[in-house]
């Protein structure tokens, strides 16, 4: 019960953090990043539940994330619709290309599934640029208007802030519930043993086609609000290698753990970000803390046994 | 008592090789039988037939009046045929309560929009499972390690979570391959314990065994496979006795 009571506060805690953070003398620049780590965090969710928790890779996501943000920047830079229709509609037209492409890609398994989701991201990507028609091609679609629910617009820094923190713990309150119930864990099955997880009446193709339906409508949902936290977007923001880094956010945070995503977001956007000062030796250092990190902790920041680690270092075995 | 399981003319070819022709077997309700026969003799290709693993390229096979070649493994399970594996196929990274659980979700109510809203619905069925789970576990003597991961657990707690596991889907007809394979007498025994408790239960079970004494101790009926043929079916008795088995197992000289 003890250790109950230690949660709920640690919860509070947090929370109460969050909603002062852009009272507590940060800048503009650095509370712009902590509302990205946010987005991040959306986008990771979905590629956990697919990746971290069914075990089906995903090296497309990006293209999901483009999509949620072209649909919103299309409906409300384009055609006037309100954001909170936009951002649903970002995340259902998302869920309806992860559906299609779930059903066609499912039936692949490792690396075919990843050459299969790498395609669809760079045909999403060359769509994008080459039908300006519809997306303005390379130039992107600017002059997003911010998003606004109910008359409150969200224009400033700390409003979009706010707008993305809100939106993303009720993001991770749906997932925390649908991973920790029994239905969830038919994910998990999957991934531990397809061939008993079918024999204990699990539809694992239908399970996967849902994970991946999940996985996509968070992506959506993910590149709405990006796309109306720069109020501009552009085909190259969601090259395959944005793919490569959500996967990354995964494994660092911890596949199929329910922290993963956010301990992975965390650490890489801010990482990344602070590194930028040291201009071409960025990615040397970004590297080598990537093979260090895989090396020492394996399941990720999620994983890491912290009285395991302290035994260790304190020599008491 | 009824007809529960009834094959029929069950026949599987794998490129040129007949694994398994003609074969009839027909099961009661509440019946203990076993199908035994030397390796090879296509045994598991049944089971997987009955269970939806292969397609079955010749007869048919009527569980309850339905016809199930055709059906999908899942369909197959939901239908009331639960199986084990020859090879222990848990989920290992997962608790020994949650692969109950997740064998459980087959028959739930509560689906994905209820468990991610967390609905009262959900929780009352997720706690009524789980009280419904634990006794599982204790039946099979697990109770103290529902929390331990599959892959912690020994040998023979493996073995009795597997078949824990398939009963969790509420079967009619239990199919067990090999339960006591790579066992010592002592867990043996314990599972033929468990196999005779759960007859009283008036759970269907169809087993394969190579431990001819647990076959002969606790089956009703035997079927005999020898090359993907049916040789023979009787009682324990008549099996015994039976010339062409003796064959099948010893070879053509005899005594």
């Amino acid at each position: 019960m003890n250790i109950r009571y230690l949660k709920i506060a640690f919860v509070i805690g947090i929370c109460v953090l969050l909603a002062f953070l852009p009272y507590l003398g940060i800048n503009p620049y650095s509370l712009h990043i902590y509302t990205l780590i946010g987005i991040y965090i959306f986008l990771s969710i979905g590629l956990n539940i697919i990746f971290g928790h069914t075990g089906q890779i995903s090296l497309g996501h990006a293209g999901f994330f483009a999509i949620g943000a072209y649909t919103s920047a299309i409906l409300t830079a384009q055609l006037g619709i309100s954001f909170p229709v936009a951002f649903v509609c970002a995340g259902l037209i998302s869920l309806v290309f992860g559906l299609v492409v779930g059903r066609a890609c499912l039936k692949l398994e490792g690396a075919y599934l990843a050459m299969a989701t790498i395609g669809f991201n760079e045909i999403v990507r060359m769509v994008l640029v080459h039908w300006e028609g519809l997306s303005g091609g390379p130039a992107g679609i600017s002059k997003i208007p911010n998003a606004s629910i109910l008359g409150l617009t969200f224009s400033t820094t700390r409003g979009k802030y706010y707008l993305v923190m809100v939106l993303t713990i009720l993001g991770f309150i749906c997932y925390r519930n649908l991973i920790s119930s029994n239905y969830g864990k038919q994910f998990t099955a999957i991934k531990e043993n397809a061939l008993a997880a079918q024999a204990m009446g699990v539809n694992t193709t239908r399970m996967k086609i849902i994970a991946f339906g999940i996985s996509t409508l968070y992506a959506g949902f993910g590149g709405s609000l990006y796309a109306h936290l720069n109020n501009y977007v552009a085909p190259d923001a969601f090259p395959f290698s944005e793919s490569l880094t959500l996967l990354l956010i995964v494994v660092l945070g911890g596949m199929g753990n329910i922290l993963g995503p956010i301990l992975g977001s965390v650490v890489l956007i801010w990482v990344k970000e602070s590194l930028r000062m040291l201009k071409d030796y960025n990615m040397l250092i970004y590297g080598i803390s990537l093979m260090t990190l895989m090396v020492f902790a394996p399941k990720g920041f999620a994983g890491i046994n912290l009285s395991f680690l302290w035994r260790r270092i304190s020599g008491k075995n | 008592m009824a007809l529960l399981l009834d094959i029929n003319k069950l026949t599987k070819r794998f490129g040129g090789l007949v694994a398994v022709a003609d074969v009839d077997i027909k099961i009661q309700e509440g019946e203990i039988i076993s199908v035994i026969g030397p390796n090879g003799a296509g045994k598991t290709t049944v089971f997987n037939m009955v269970t939806g693993f292969y397609r079955p390229d010749h007869g048919s096979i009527r569980f309850d009046g339905q016809e199930l070649s055709g059906l999908r493994p899942h369909e197959i399970t939901r239908a009331g045929i639960a199986r084990t594996f020859q090879n222990i196929r848990l989920f290992p990274g997962m608790t020994a309560m949650e692969n109950l659980i997740v064998a459980r979700q087959c028959r739930a109510r509560g689906g994905l929009a209820g468990a991610t809203l967390r609905t009262s619905f959900v929780k009352q069925e997720e706690m009524t499972d789980q009280k419904k789970l634990l006794g599982l576990l204790e039946f099979f003597n697990l109770h103290g390690n529902q929390n331990l991961k599959a892959s912690a657990l020994a040998y023979g707690e493996q073995r009795r979570l597997e078949i824990a596991r398939a009963l969790a889907t509420d079967p009619k007809l239990l199919l067990l391959d090999e339960p006591t394979a790579g066992m010592n007498p002592r867990e043996s025994e314990t599972i033929m314990e468990l196999i005779s408790r759960l007859r009283k239960l008036a759970i269907t079970i169809l087993l394969i065994e190579h431990n001819l004494n647990v076959v002969m101790e606790i089956s009703e009926r035997i079927a005999v496979l020898d090359h993907g043929v049916k040789i023979a079916e009787g009682t324990p008795k008549e099996i015994q006795t039976n010339e062409s088995v003796i064959k099948a197992y010893l070879g053509d000289t005899v005594f």
